[in-house]
């Protein structure tokens, strides 16, 4: 008898236990899978603020007068993918910003002639960035494509050169003088050498020195026109219409089902993290996800590497850049020039800030930060719900103690923001 | 019950808390912190956006409802919840006239709660005038 008793109560304590197991499995499928609840009104500006169709149009740049010509898109287009520009002839801009990824490379640094110190961010939707590059250290598209062409370790040209490959190609210099007027005639080598530019390269260096104001001026007109057309060109290069714009745009028509059918219930869960508890939206903002302003986040330097300063480095170097709004190759008045005019210089937060990247096509664009020294979203997101202390400076992140499975929706969510690039056909490929 | 009343007047804390927070953000006068000045600003971009450099007209009087004329400005600013500052150098550029003054290159970076500091001076003395807005 005692020992059917004990059977008996053995049973009954398995099944109490297997209930209990049930019970916490279909809480969990529960949680997960429960119909997403309706967003408020307030979550409903933030979401109608990260829609594609809520960018404002692209205001002109006024420093450079051919930005918004097709004319001037079209031969920058050709520039752009055209291996001439560079010293060895096998590198050009789409050498490392590849069209079919997205405009970047898939590598940690890039490689070109050398590798690069930093990551190759995309150029898609920079034309709203007042500042380019990593750190900022340019404020306009044009003034950023003239800098790989003579860095050693990507172009590795000299303005010299490039401005001749311009006037002697019959196409470009027809093309180059219907937009912007004759071309000089470099065709005297004793006021035009070969190779020529204030580039680390000694010889072309001196060469450079040796030649007349004047004739650096004429050379420095070409070069800053090639920036100018390279930027007329990635001014177009912006991203296409997403599954979560396509998702934004039906909740506001007040269409709930098809939106629901747009995204699955992680997904939603994943977007209600990123604009709530994961604070993603502070610096992701905006249609493009990015606020385009420097930022400290506490992140590594690559190994053997010291930390990067980021933009506390460059504040200087830009006031006195030749090629920036108010210097003698810009086309803008120099009260146009708002962004350079009243930009901030001293503040303890630069150090070791970097630009915020736009998150459109995040998921195909990996390896991620200005290093690419993380290899997934996943280890972002770990990166960002652990927020440790920053090496220099101050990490603006705070920890956010995401569970995995947070962290998980949140990476779904940002696979909703692939989308081909607008008029991909036309811009996303070599003339 | 001990508990739930502390509970209780925790809640009430922070609802205060709250309310008193988006009073502030309300709020269309700012009194400078003596109270010698009257402070109120317009954006020429309604409503405020974000991301995009813009220009502000300030307008500054005295207690007694007279426009200030000759007062330097200097202008900071930041959200005090995250740390940081405003993502540029606004200016005063010019004087409008009936105390109003053109402020330039005015940016916000991100949404939420953030605080103009105003350092009024009007020949040796300065006061500070705090504005709170929401983005």
């Amino acid at each position: 008898m005692v020992s059917t008793d004990n059977s008996g109560r053995k049973r009954v304590g398995l099944l109490v236990l297997f209930a209990f197991i049930a019970l916490i499995i279909l809480l969990k499928w529960w949680s997960d899978n429960r119909q997403a609840a309706p967003w408020t009104a307030q979550e409903l500006v933030i979401l109608e603020s990260l829609w594609l169709k809520s960018l404002p149009p692209l205001a002109e740049d006024p420093s450079n007068l051919v930005a918004d010509s097709l004319q001037a898109a079209k031969l920058g287009q050709q520039i752009f993918f055209d291996t001439r520009f560079s010293a060895n002839g096998q590198i050009s801009c789409a050498s490392c910003h590849q069209p079919q990824k997205y405009f970047t490379d898939g590598l940690n640094k890039a490689l070109a002639i050398g590798q690069t110190a930093r990551h190759t961010p995309s150029i898609v939707g920079t034309a709203y960035s007042p500042w380019l590059y990593w750190d900022g250290r340019k404020d306009s598209q044009w003034a950023q494509a003239l800098s790989p062409m003579e860095d050693p370790a990507e172009h590795g040209g000299n303005r010299m050169l490039y401005a001749r490959v311009i006037s002697s190609d019959e196409s470009y210099r027809k093309e180059y003088e219907d937009i912007f007027g004759d071309i000089p005639d470099f065709s005297d080598m004793s006021l035009f050498p070969i190779n020529a530019g204030p580039v680390s390269n000694a010889e072309w260096h001196l060469a450079w020195q040796m030649m007349s104001e004047t004739s650096q001026d004429l050379v420095n007109q070409v070069f800053t026109n090639i920036g100018k057309l390279l930027a007329a060109y990635e001014r177009r290069l912006m991203p296409g219409e997403s599954r979560f714009d396509a998702y934004v745009e039906s909740l506001l028509r007040g269409d709930a089902a098809t939106g629901q059918s747009l995204l699955s219930n992680d997904e939603i869960n994943g977007l209600r993290l990123f604009i709530g508890e994961a604070r993603c939206t502070e610096c992701h903002n905006g249609p493009l996800f990015t606020n385009n302003e420097f930022h400290n986040t506490g992140l590594l330097p690559s190994p053997g590497e010291l930390p990067d300063q980021g933009r506390s480095r460059v504040v200087q170097q830009l006031l006195e850049d030749p090629f920036n709004c108010l210097g003698p190759y810009s086309d803008a008045s120099s009260d146009r020039c708002t962004e350079l005019n009243y930009m901030r210089t001293e503040m303890i937060e630069l150090i070791g800030a970097m630009r915020t990247p736009t998150l459109r096509n995040i998921s195909n664009t990996a390896p991620y930060m200005h290093k690419g020294q993380i290899d997934n979203l996943a280890e972002v997101l770990e990166h960002y719900n652990r927020a440790e202390l920053a090496l220099i400076g101050h990490n603006e992140a705070e920890p956010l103690g995401l569970s995995s499975t947070q962290l998980q929706q949140i990476e779904l969510f940002l696979k909703t923001l692939e989308a081909p690039l607008a008029e991909s056909q036309e811009w996303g490929q070599p003339f | 019950m001990k508990k739930f009343k502390s509970l209780l007047s925790q809640l009430a804390a922070i609802l205060f808390l709250v309310l008193a927070a988006s009073d502030l953000a309300a709020q269309e006068v700012w009194e400078s912190i003596s109270g010698s000045y009257i402070v109120s600003y317009s954006s020429k971009v309604t409503p405020i956006p974000i991301n995009q450099i813009h220009q502000w007209v300030l307008h500054i009087e005295t207690a007694d409802g007279e426009p200030v004329s000759d007062a330097k400005l200097d202008i900071q600013g930041g959200m005090p919840l995250h740390d940081h500052g405003l993502p540029t150098n606004p200016v005063a550029t010019e004087y409008l006239g009936e105390g109003n003054y053109l402020i330039e290159g005015i940016r916000f970076h991100m949404m939420g709660d953030w605080e103009i500091t105003l350092e009024i001076s009007q020949g040796n003395i300065t006061e500070t005038a705090l504005i709170h807005l929401r983005i």
